[in-house]
């Protein structure tokens, strides 16, 4: 891909942004995020309408040839739009370039809220452990509150329809149709884990935006703990508000290697946070069920890694590292929620 | 090779984290760190991977047998017939796989068939066997 310099980026917003003039891009530096997406950050200087000078942080986020996850910019540019100003904190969007012959892959620009904190391991230092308890009841309350926003009044118009009703089956096939096209080999207890699946499925309590990545390390936080932005909205979807809620109950996001959830509180805190927050009740049977499913999105996911980087379509480290590092922990987790472990 | 493969891949993987790294920052950082973590699990697998293959692929073909003595279907023993002709880990991954789709293909036959759950749990002995041995130290679970 053609690497992304301040010149290139200058030239461009200069073109995009004609009522600012005296552009400057400065201090480009690609972020350590995520696998599914390059995220860039920089200033912007410029002289504004009025003719004063302005500086602002900016993240830039591109899009790969291939990705271990299939969204692209203009599904998380309008998933963020649509739940900004709706209670969650997220980053405003500025711009969307859909057209990927500026930069070899559409990008999209955001406000970058700096001076904060994102990374999931942090939580493990001594300092921090003092702090767990306030970060978890900030991240499963947020969660929460997400599932409270009436969907109605949000636009959805860039994720497929959904019922209360099909919703689960939906994205079941959807993942398994994923699974299926990024084949790295054969997967005998994920599979049994999809039969098992296909056998029942729950009606949600309500449709909801869902994350679909809600997790630690995919939010940001302040020195107190404070929960300040949700980031990575690229699969963002109308949905069942359970499916957030089992996602952060991954065995693979125990970043702490014990029985603490995303390295902050055990599963019965969470889920009472998250009850509390959201007004809505997690039936043990239907989140067992989206627990499960999560593990086939999850090892879909980390086998589409390994399909990205075998193929050559992809071959940054870290689809190599995050297929090695979770297929097999992966495996294990559903043996638990199988009860086979 | 001398000195000892998994040796020389530890000693790597902990000069990149305390002398390479600390000198870096953001996604180089990242990167570098990513490789010394995939040198410890390369260095964790190499010395029992063939080890570890051919014991799936033995267990998986008197899996597959039984499938076929309780299903009467040939196909089943018929996928674990291959024998490798080389202990090579390409070779041994090849015939695994294979095994392994018939497996899923022999579980989903069986496994809601009340006279053959001593087979369906045996099914599950093995793949909770072969995830114990697939174990990866550096994973969260």
């Amino acid at each position: 891909m053609k690497p992304i310099s301040a010149d290139l980026l200058q030239t461009y917003l200069g073109h995009k942004l004609p009522q600012w003039t005296q552009l400057a891009v400065e201090n480009l530096f690609r972020l350590p995020l995520g696998a599914s997406r390059e995220t860039f950050r920089f200033d912007l200087s410029y002289v504004d309408e009025q003719g004063e000078s302005q500086r602002i942080g900016m993240i830039l986020r591109r899009d790969p040839p291939a990705s271990n996850v299939e969204s692209d910019r203009a599904h998380e540019f309008a998933a963020y739009q649509a739940i900004y100003g709706h209670g969650i904190p997220v980053p405003k969007m500025i711009l969307l370039e859909p057209d990927a012959s500026h930069f070899d892959g559409a990008i999209s620009l955001a406000e970058d809220l700096r001076g904060y904190h994102n990374s999931e391991y942090q939580f493990q230092d001594a300092a921090w452990a003092d702090r767990l308890p306030h970060i978890a009841r900030q991240m499963w309350s947020t969660m929460g509150r997400l599932a409270a926003v009436p969907v109605e009044r949000l636009d959805m118009g860039f994720t497929r329809p959904a019922t209360v009703e099909n919703t689960a089956a939906q994205e079941l096939a959807s993942w398994v149709d994923v699974l299926d096209r990024h084949d790295v080999g054969a997967e005998p207890i994920t599979r049994a884990a999809i039969r098992a699946l296909e056998r029942w499925q729950p009606t949600a309590q309500k449709l909801a935006m869902v994350h679909g990545d809600f997790r630690a390390g995919n939010f940001l936080y302040d020195d107190d703990g404070n929960l300040i932005a949700v980031l990575d909205w690229e699969m963002a979807h109308l949905g069942d508000p359970l499916e957030d809620l089992g996602w952060s109950l991954a065995r693979v996001f125990c970043f702490a290697k014990d029985d603490r959830y995303c390295g902050l509180a055990t599963r019965d805190r969470a889920v009472a946070i998250w009850e509390e927050a959201s007004g809505l009740t997690a039936d043990p049977r239907a989140l067992h069920w989206w627990e499960l499913f999560n593990c086939i999105k999850g090892q879909a996911i980390w086998n589409s890694c390994a399909h990205v980087w075998q193929s050559g379509q992809n071959r940054d480290v870290i689809q190599a590292y995050a297929a090695w590092w979770l297929r097999n922990a992966q495996d294990r987790a559903i043996l638990e929620l199988m009860d086979k472990l | 090779m001398k000195p000892d493969i998994p040796a020389v891949l530890e000693d790597v993987a902990r000069k990149l984290r305390e002398t390479i790294l600390p000198d870096l920052k953001g996604f180089q950082a990242n990167m570098v760190g990513m490789t010394a973590a995939m040198l410890d699990m390369t260095a964790e697998a190499w010395d029992g991977a063939a080890d570890r293959l051919v014991q799936e692929n033995t267990a998986l073909a008197a899996l597959l047998a039984q499938g076929s003595d309780l299903t009467g279907d040939a196909a089943f023993r018929n996928a674990a017939e291959e024998e490798p002709e080389n202990l090579k880990i390409s070779t041994l991954e090849r015939i695994n796989d294979q095994r392994r789709r018939a497996l899923i293909a022999l579980q989903a036959r069986i496994e809601t068939d009340e006279g053959a759950q001593a087979l369906n749990s045996a099914i599950w002995d093995e793949l909770r066997t072969s995830t114990e041995r697939r174990r990866v130290a550096l994973a969260n679970f």
